[in-house]
């Protein structure tokens, strides 16, 4: 003898109360006879209560309002901003997720820039005398050592020109 | 870490090749000795265009002579040294070059074997502007060193050539 369980479908509809009265009634028959589809049933309530007791854990509803509003606002103020907000906010992306590439870059523009800026200044072209910026013409003195019995002094002489000479006068001894 | 390590050698690669470049021919420079003396007598008139020697204290000499005159290729991998009339040594060093296109040269004046007359001297100087250096007694009279480095012609390194030496008048 071949006993026809309950349907998964209408054992589904009928934990949920959507069964109609005579379906329900056929269904109660069938579960005082059938411990199979008793203990199907009792899974879906033991379902129905590790679920309930997870959405209990989780807590209040989420203020869904206020998050949809804070996004209006972000998305209000990006339409509104200006170019240099709009490329901050575009660099900070890009810094945020290319940190190391960007960081990379960065130094070896530095390092291209100061080698462009030392060639410059030490290159081998010409630089006409006159192109040379005023005030820079004559010489100094940055440091002088005396022989260890000589004694003597050191002073500029005006060229006439805006430069001076410098003099580095040393008695002598011999 | 590999990717700071590669910048960094990036960064000093930059710096030390540029900065060789800037040295990578010689400097002409000029050494020219003047017998400065008190006796009445001819000033040498090449040096009418060194016009410190004609402000005081040097107006006190009634007398210039030049002895000699040095072309200098200046580098800074290797200093110049020549002899002076009194037998001491004078060397001239290059440093380096400054932002502003001056030179800094060292210099010191010695004699072997005995004391330093000069021992150290450091100056920056303009292209072609030159400084003296006097006091050595020399034949009656007072030497008077004068250094030159560059030319005027340019502000760089290594543009033209030096000087041609004149023989002392």
């Amino acid at each position: 003898m071949t006993v026809e369980h309950l349907e998964d479908e209408k054992l589904q509809r009928y934990f949920d109360g959507e069964t109609s009265p005579g379906e329900s009634t056929v269904v109660r028959h069938h579960l005082d006879a059938c411990g199979v589809c008793t203990s199907r049933l009792q899974k879906l309530e033991k379902l129905r209560g590790l679920f309930t007791e997870m959405v209990e854990d989780v807590g209040e509803t989420p203020a869904f309002d206020a998050m949809f509003a804070n996004i209006r606002t972000g998305i209000e103020k990006q339409k509104n901003a200006g170019f240099g907000e709009r490329f901050r906010l575009f660099a900070g992306d890009a810094v945020t997720y290319h940190r190391r590439t960007v960081v990379s870059a960065a130094a070896v523009t530095l390092a291209a820039a100061a080698a462009l800026v030392l060639m410059w200044s030490g290159s081998d072209s010409n630089i006409p005398t006159d192109e040379m910026p005023s005030g820079i013409r004559g010489t100094q003195v940055e440091e002088v050592q005396f022989g260890q019995d000589g004694a003597g002094t050191v002073f500029q002489i005006e060229n006439g020109d805006g430069s001076s000479a410098a003099v580095i006068w040393i008695n002598d001894d011999e | 870490m590999k990717s700071f390590l590669l910048t960094m050698t990036i960064v000093a690669t930059g710096f030390l090749g540029s900065y060789t470049r800037a040295f990578a021919q010689d400097v002409p420079g000029e050494i020219f000795v003047v017998l400065a003396s008190q006796t009445a007598g001819p000033v040498d008139p090449s040096l009418a265009r060194e016009p410190a020697l004609q402000q005081p204290p040097f107006n006190m000499f009634h007398s210039m002579r030049v002895l000699s005159r040095s072309a200098m290729a200046l580098h800074t991998s290797r200093a110049f040294t020549t002899t002076l009339p009194n037998g001491r040594t004078i060397r001239v060093e290059l440093l380096g070059q400054t932002p502003d296109h001056r030179y800094r040269v060292r210099v010191s004046i010695n004699r072997p074997g005995q004391s330093d007359y000069l021992q150290l001297l450091t100056v920056v100087a303009s292209p072609a502007d030159p400084f003296f250096v006097v006091g050595q007694n020399y034949q009656g009279g007072t030497l008077v060193i004068g250094v030159r480095v560059g030319t005027r012609a340019t502000a760089s390194i290594g543009t033209s050539s030096p000087r041609a030496p004149q023989p002392p008048s």
